[in-house]
């Protein structure tokens, strides 16, 4: 635990398919919610996930202080991997504040060759003893921010792959939403997690989609709503 | 192995465990992972005559021991259904109920008769008592109950059910549905409740009030399962409300319920509800009980008679 965050690896005892950067999986502690809780994996490798959880609510809180060997419920992984909803032939800087970093580093793992900068921000300088050392914009150190930093790494023709919260996926999606390929991976309370509840259905410029099935990630174009 | 083949409305259910309408949206996705001959029936998320896109995010908060939901009623209407959707349900290995509701009789008595005959439709609900909509989808009189059901009853041979709410009169309503040629109810819907955002101070739902399901509302369920069925000796009872493990599907027959509904749980952990048949022959095996059928209201009866 640093900053806030903390860190969590679990170690996975049955054979659940390896998540891909963008996916994320369901989480649920014996003591509750009685819903599970989706979170985006950070890194996956055989048999253990890691996740970045900011600790701001009852069952992140439970997750980041838990004792070693605490059973944890998992389900999943669960919607479409990033690559599958991007263009092949394009370069991205990945824009990413908070927790919403986590998914944007497994994409970095997983496709080093498609980046052409990282724009991540937090508020507390603490967080960067949890991450890989991505050049960090920390608030409270220079009042940069996420968006900040995209400004000065993003170019024309490149594309930006953007996760956080709402506030700066909205000032990002007014700045490059014209953009051929901003896309914004975008979060609401998950149901079911495969699909069926409508839970986290949203409205898109081609009808009622999915965050759990057809997202996480939209283009910008298709949530004009969010600018 | 205990029998656990329930026969009401009349058809044949393999096992009395339904998936309630909702979350199980329309089956097609669990369909993918699970194999749905291990339910005794699938009732569909409620079709409209015209696509619903529901209500805005937030539709879903937790709640203590269950969820407030207020999805709204999100469908893709009545052709789409049919030209879609259908021709997959039609394939499951299991009951095919169809989940059904308009904005007054006339309209469901249409989607009705549209679904009448097709191929795939076992039998319908009529829900009659969405928490999540507003005005006339909702029949909260036994006169409004009344004029749905034979509007619907009479476009339409299929077994059919009333889904009414755990709210209000929900025995007079009862009542009203089978008089007017309802084969059963199904009960309790999602009550309407209400959480707040501490730090904003106003509702954390768009739409304010929502659904609880979830365990939380198990013994509400079971207790208007329980006097239904007093009330009502020979209906046909789907009881739905938190039920999600063998206890709870044991307890709420014994409560009087046919067939027994499960919708958070299919949220929580889906694995599970598929496990409740086998959890349920082993019950019952482990107590000498042939038959699933004997714990059917056995708490009218002075309880469950071992062998």
């Amino acid at each position: 635990m640093a900053g806030g965050y903390a860190r969590l690896t679990i170690c996975v005892d049955r054979v659940l398919e390896v998540p891909r950067p963008g996916q994320f999986v369901l989480l649920r502690l014996r003591e509750g919610p009685a819903l599970p809780r989706a979170f985006s994996v950070m890194a996956a490798g055989e048999g253990s996930l890691e996740f970045l959880l900011k600790l701001d609510g009852t069952l992140r809180e439970a997750l980041g202080r838990a004792a070693i060997g605490t059973e944890v419920m998992v389900r999943g992984p669960y919607g479409t991997p990033y690559a599958d909803r991007i263009p092949r032939d394009r370069s991205f800087v990945l824009a990413g504040g908070g927790s919403g970093m986590a998914p944007l580093l497994h994409f970095a793992t997983a496709y080093p060759q498609r980046i052409t900068g990282f724009a991540f921000g937090v508020r507390c300088r603490g967080v960067r003893e949890l991450l890989p050392d991505v050049g960090l914009a920390v608030e409270e150190e220079d009042g940069e921010t996420a968006q900040d930093r995209l400004q000065r790494r993003w170019r024309p023709g490149v594309g930006i792959l953007a996760c956080g919260p709402e506030p700066m996926l909205r000032g990002i999606a007014r700045r490059y939403g014209e953009e051929p390929a901003t896309y914004v991976s975008l979060e609401a309370r998950i149901g079911c997690g495969f699909g069926a509840c409508q839970g986290c259905s949203i409205e898109t410029s081609t009808g009622m989609q999915r965050i759990c099935r057809e997202g996480p990630l939209f283009a910008c174009s298709e949530v004009p709503w969010l600018r | 192995m205990a029998a656990l083949t329930t026969c009401c409305l009349g058809l044949e259910f393999r096992n009395p465990i339904v998936l309630a309408s909702g979350p199980a949206g329309f089956g097609v996705e669990l369909a993918e992972t699970f194999d749905l001959a291990k339910v005794g029936a699938l009732t569909t998320k409620t079709v409209t005559l015209e696509p619903r896109a529901g209500n805005p995010q937030p539709r879903l908060v937790d709640a203590p021991c269950g969820v407030l939901n207020s999805i709204g009623l999100q469908n893709p209407g009545c052709e789409a259904f049919r030209k879609e959707l259908l021709p997959q349900i039609r394939a499951f290995p299991t009951k095919r109920i169809v989940s059904v509701a308009g904005r007054g009789p006339e309209e469901v008595k249409t989607i009705a008769g549209r679904l009448s005959g097709e191929p795939g439709v076992d039998a319908l609900e009529v829900n009659l008592s969405c928490p999540n909509v507003r005005g006339e989808t909702v029949a909260d009189s036994p006169r409004s109950v009344r004029a749905f059901v034979r509007a619907v009853r009479s476009s339409t041979a299929l077994p059919l059910l009333a889904k009414l709410p755990g709210e209000g009169n929900y025995l007079a309503l009862v009542e009203a549905a089978l008089a007017a040629g309802a084969g059963g109810v199904a009960l309790i819907n999602a009550l309407r409740g209400l959480r707040i955002h501490t730090e904003t101070g106003r509702p954390w739902l768009d739409r304010q009030t929502g659904g609880l399901c979830g365990p939380a509302i198990l013994p509400i369920a079971l207790e208007r399962v329980f006097e239904a069925r007093k009330a009502f000796p020979d209906a046909v009872i789907v009881g739905t409300g938190g039920v999600g493990d063998v206890r709870g599907v044991v307890e709420m027959l014994c409560a009087g319920a046919n067939l027994v509904g499960v919708g958070f749980a299919v949220m929580v952990d889906p694995d599970s509800v598929f496990r409740l048949e086998e959890g349920l022959s082993e019950w019952l095996g482990t107590r000498g009980m042939e038959d699933v059928g004997a714990l059917c209201g056995a708490a009218h009866r002075g309880g469950i008679h071992v062998r």
